[in-house]
């Protein structure tokens, strides 16, 4: 589906402005880099990169329009290396999000969890408390059991 | 079940002071003894009345051996003019050296001698009207002031019988409340049924054994003798037997026409055909009485030969087999006595008597009819041929009225008592009252009260077996745990009372309750006690053992009007352990225990009760703890759910994390572009 729209977008912009889709086809070089090399078939490398990348090239697409959307404006700004490091930057950014954002999630999780098997542990705690040993009866293994089945 | 001692204390008491104190008013000379009022079951003394110094007293100190009829002495005690020797009060003395407790009666003396101290000393013959009038007018009038309470004399015979103020003054008749009904009635003066029995068997019997021994009485009167002297006990029941109560004492001798209906009247061996107060009263008030005729007995026009002797009176042959089982047992499968049964059994009999006889024929075909079968068939068998006569079962003979006394009889002996006891798990009272035919001498509920003691007997646990049955016949029997024993505990008061000055002799531990202590407590207490008694019995169960005990004594102390016992509470204290460790809730057993020691702070068996054995918060605590186990197990599976999860957090984190990733990027690029555009547009 993303190959679709991608190519949609693409088509139609080559079809609305040959400059617009010339500044697109060579900013977004980065995002096809990603994609290609995402070995996920969902392709979020791409989708991280992409935005970044995009938003970083949107200003570069507006001042095109804005200079008459011309050959002459179009090479103005393909030869300012500034345009290209902007957008290489934020596509370095993208890749930072993608690789960066799952070692921040996992961390999360595994906090989160071990704070509710912290509380699960005080309540077990208190459960023995209250009713002594006799509640725990050997039902250590049954509760691993119970764990892998589900 | 524990067995408590006889608190050493009680060995140790100080000897008998010279005078003991009843009520606080009444005092009894120890050393005043006075032979001549003695009665059988018990010695009498001289006492005082302490506000009432004027009347002449003496008190009967009961013989701890047999029960004393206590309920017909507090009844007695509100008649100003009983016709009979006044009982003025009774309660309980302490007596003897042991300083055991002896229940005793207080009389006012009466104005004249004894009669006669014994039957075999003759009396002067009395007239037809000094009899009717100082002897059989007071007889009756007492005997019409017993049948409120329901109960019969029973004692009426010579030796009980005192002189008036003068020799015309009506004759006294004695007391009848210091041994069990009939117990010392002679032969002479009981009917053939109650004859036939042993003493302690006789039953309490009703008006019309009274009126019987009215009428033997008023012909020992008219001869001055004993109708019967020098016959043997069996042979006047033979005599009566065989010729009928009157012709066998009456004999040849000439009887006065006016005496001879009353006679003929009140020695009917026929109970139905007897007369009645009333018809006493009649012929006193000088009218005619109505005859009634007798149910003829069943006799058969053949013999049946017995141990030698041929019997044509189906009575006479059950008296037989009752007195040589051994031989009855191989004579109840004699074919020739189902034929002769046929022809001499009533026939409103018939039934149940060939029934017994088909029963034989069994046994005689089979090896053996299991444990009782012989003895039984044999006890069946003297019902069927005398279904107004004793139960008879291995020699004994018992009334069916007479059950409870011949079991306190035997108290002291196991082996009787089982023996006794044997009667109701054979179920005989329930063939007895069946033979009846809705008649007999019982009250209505009695044959639902001898079921239930056979199921009683059939429970093995403390409050059960023999000893209920025990105290179930005997309302009026002390408790007789070797503990209680000498304190004479006859009521749910007096028994807490007992047990808590025991309880204060020593620092006890164990169970205060033993087996006699059980049962009493059942039969004075009824359904009340009886899910407590199942627990005492619970052998696999030491806590649930301690909490019947504690519920025993809990509902005894909410019976009673005694609220605080402190000692009896510090022992049961220590058994609450047991009772409050079956709780599994940790937090609820310390407020049990807090709570605990309150009440037996408070002396409350009653409140350690109702908060130690409550089933309520029994049936919370374990279905709490169910519960508590299942969320420990569910605790468990999701932790261990979680250590599970954790080898995954890598790929999870991963995806999330990348969506999150892109969905960021994503959103910064729209950001962007709303920017710029607004930029541009502005």
């Amino acid at each position: 589906m993303i190959h679709a729209t991608g190519i949609s977008v693409l088509i139609a912009v080559l079809v609305i402005d040959y400059a617009t889709f010339m500044l697109l086809a060579f900013g977004m070089v980065p995002t096809l880099a990603a994609y290609l090399s995402d070995p996920d078939p969902r392709k979020f490398a791409a989708r991280s990169v992409g935005g970044l990348n995009f938003a970083a090239l949107a200003p570069y697409g507006v001042r095109l329009w804005t200079q008459g959307h011309s050959e002459q404006a179009l090479f103005d700004i393909a030869s300012d290396m500034n345009v290209w490091l902007v957008v290489l930057l934020a596509s370095a950014g993208g890749w930072l999000l993608h690789l960066g954002m799952p070692i921040v999630v996992g961390t999360v999780m595994r906090f989160r969890d071990s704070r509710r098997v912290v509380r699960l542990e005080a309540r077990k705690t208190a459960l023995i408390e209250e009713w002594g040993d006799e509640i725990t009866g050997g039902r250590a293994s049954e509760a691993e059991e119970g764990a892998a089945a589900s | 079940m524990a067995f408590p001692q006889r608190a050493k204390e009680q060995a140790a008491a100080p000897p008998q002071a010279a005078e003991a104190l009843l009520d606080e008013r009444y005092q009894i000379s120890v050393d005043g003894a006075l032979p001549e009022w003695d009665s059988p079951a018990a010695k009498a003394f001289a006492a005082v009345d302490l506000q009432r110094s004027t009347v002449p007293l003496f008190a009967l100190v009961c013989e701890p051996a047999m029960p004393a009829r206590t309920e017909l002495m507090t009844v007695l005690r509100r008649f100003e003019r009983p016709a009979m020797l006044r009982l003025v009060d009774w309660g309980f003395v302490p007596w003897g050296e042991g300083g055991s407790r002896r229940v005793v009666a207080i009389f006012e003396q009466p104005a004249g001698a004894r009669l006669t101290p014994s039957l075999e000393m003759p009396v002067p013959p009395m007239t037809v009207e000094r009899i009717a009038e100082q002897a059989l007018r007071p007889i009756a009038t007492a005997l019409r002031i017993l049948v409120g309470p329901k109960s019969a004399h029973r004692a009426i015979r010579p030796d009980n019988l005192f002189h008036g103020a003068t020799s015309k003054a009506p004759l006294v008749l004695g007391e009848c409340v210091t041994a069990p009904a009939g117990l010392h009635q002679p032969v002479l003066f009981e009917s053939i049924e109650r004859g036939m029995a042993e003493p302690a068997g006789r039953g309490a019997g009703d008006v019309g054994d009274d009126l019987y021994a009215a009428g033997v009485l008023a012909l020992y009167l008219l001869l001055g003798q004993d109708p019967a002297a020098g016959k043997s006990d069996e042979e006047i029941l033979a005599a009566k037997l065989e010729l009928g109560s009157y012709a066998a004492l009456v004999g040849d001798r000439q009887i006065p026409r006016e005496l001879m209906e009353p006679l003929r009247g009140l020695l009917q061996d026929e109970p139905r055909a007897r007369w009645s107060l009333d018809d006493l009263d009649q012929w006193l008030g000088g009218h005619r009485t109505r005859v009634r005729k007798p149910v003829p007995q069943s006799r058969a026009a053949r013999p049946f030969s017995f141990n030698g002797k041929s019997y044509l009176d189906t009575r006479a042959l059950a008296l037989a087999f009752g007195r040589d089982w051994k031989a009855a047992s191989l004579a109840v499968s004699d074919p020739r006595l189902a034929k002769w049964i046929e022809r001499a059994v009533r026939e409103d009999l018939r039934e149940e008597a060939l029934a017994v006889t088909a029963a034989a024929k069994v046994r005689r075909a089979s090896a053996s009819l299991g444990a009782g079968g012989d003895s039984r068939l044999v006890a069946n068998a003297c019902l069927v041929l005398d279904p107004s006569g004793p139960i008879r079962l291995n020699g004994m003979s018992i009334m069916a009225d007479g059950l409870g006394t011949a079991l306190a009889a035997a108290r002291d002996d196991p082996a009787r008592m089982k023996d006794v006891a044997e009667i109701l798990r054979l179920e005989l009272p329930l063939l007895w009252y069946r033979l009846q035919h809705g008649g007999g001498f019982v009250g209505p509920n009695w044959e639902r009260r001898m079921r239930r003691l056979s199921q009683y007997l059939k429970q093995a646990g403390p409050g059960y077996g023999v000893e209920r049955c025990l105290y179930e016949l005997n309302p009026s029997l002390p408790c007789q745990s070797p503990v209680l024993r000498d304190a004479h505990v006859i009521g749910l008061d007096d028994f807490l009372a007992a047990l808590e000055a025991y309880a204060a002799t020593a620092d006890h531990d164990g169970l205060p309750l033993d087996r006699h202590m059980a049962a009493f407590v059942g039969a004075r207490c009824g359904g009340d006690v009886e899910s407590a008694l199942a627990a005492l019995g619970d052998r696999n169960d030491g806590a649930r053992v301690a909490a019947g005990a504690i519920a025993l004594l809990g509902v005894v102390q909410k019976r009673t009007r005694i609220r605080n016992l402190p000692h009896l509470s510090r022992w049961m204290g220590k058994l609450t352990a047991p009772v409050i460790a079956g709780f599994r809730n940790r937090p609820l057993r310390q407020k049990l225990r807090a709570q605990a020691a309150s009440m037996v702070k408070a002396g409350s068996l009653s409140g350690l009760h109702k908060i130690l054995v409550n089933d309520r918060l029994r049936r919370w605590d374990a279905n709490a703890a169910t519960l508590a186990r299942a969320e420990f197990t569910a605790l468990n599976t999701e932790i261990a759910r979680y250590e599970v999860g954790a080898r995954q957090y890598i790929l999870r984190a991963r995806s999330t994390g990348h969506l999150i990733a892109a969905f960021l990027s994503g959103a910064i690029a729209l950001w962007a572009l709303v920017a710029l555009v607004l930029n541009y547009v502005a």
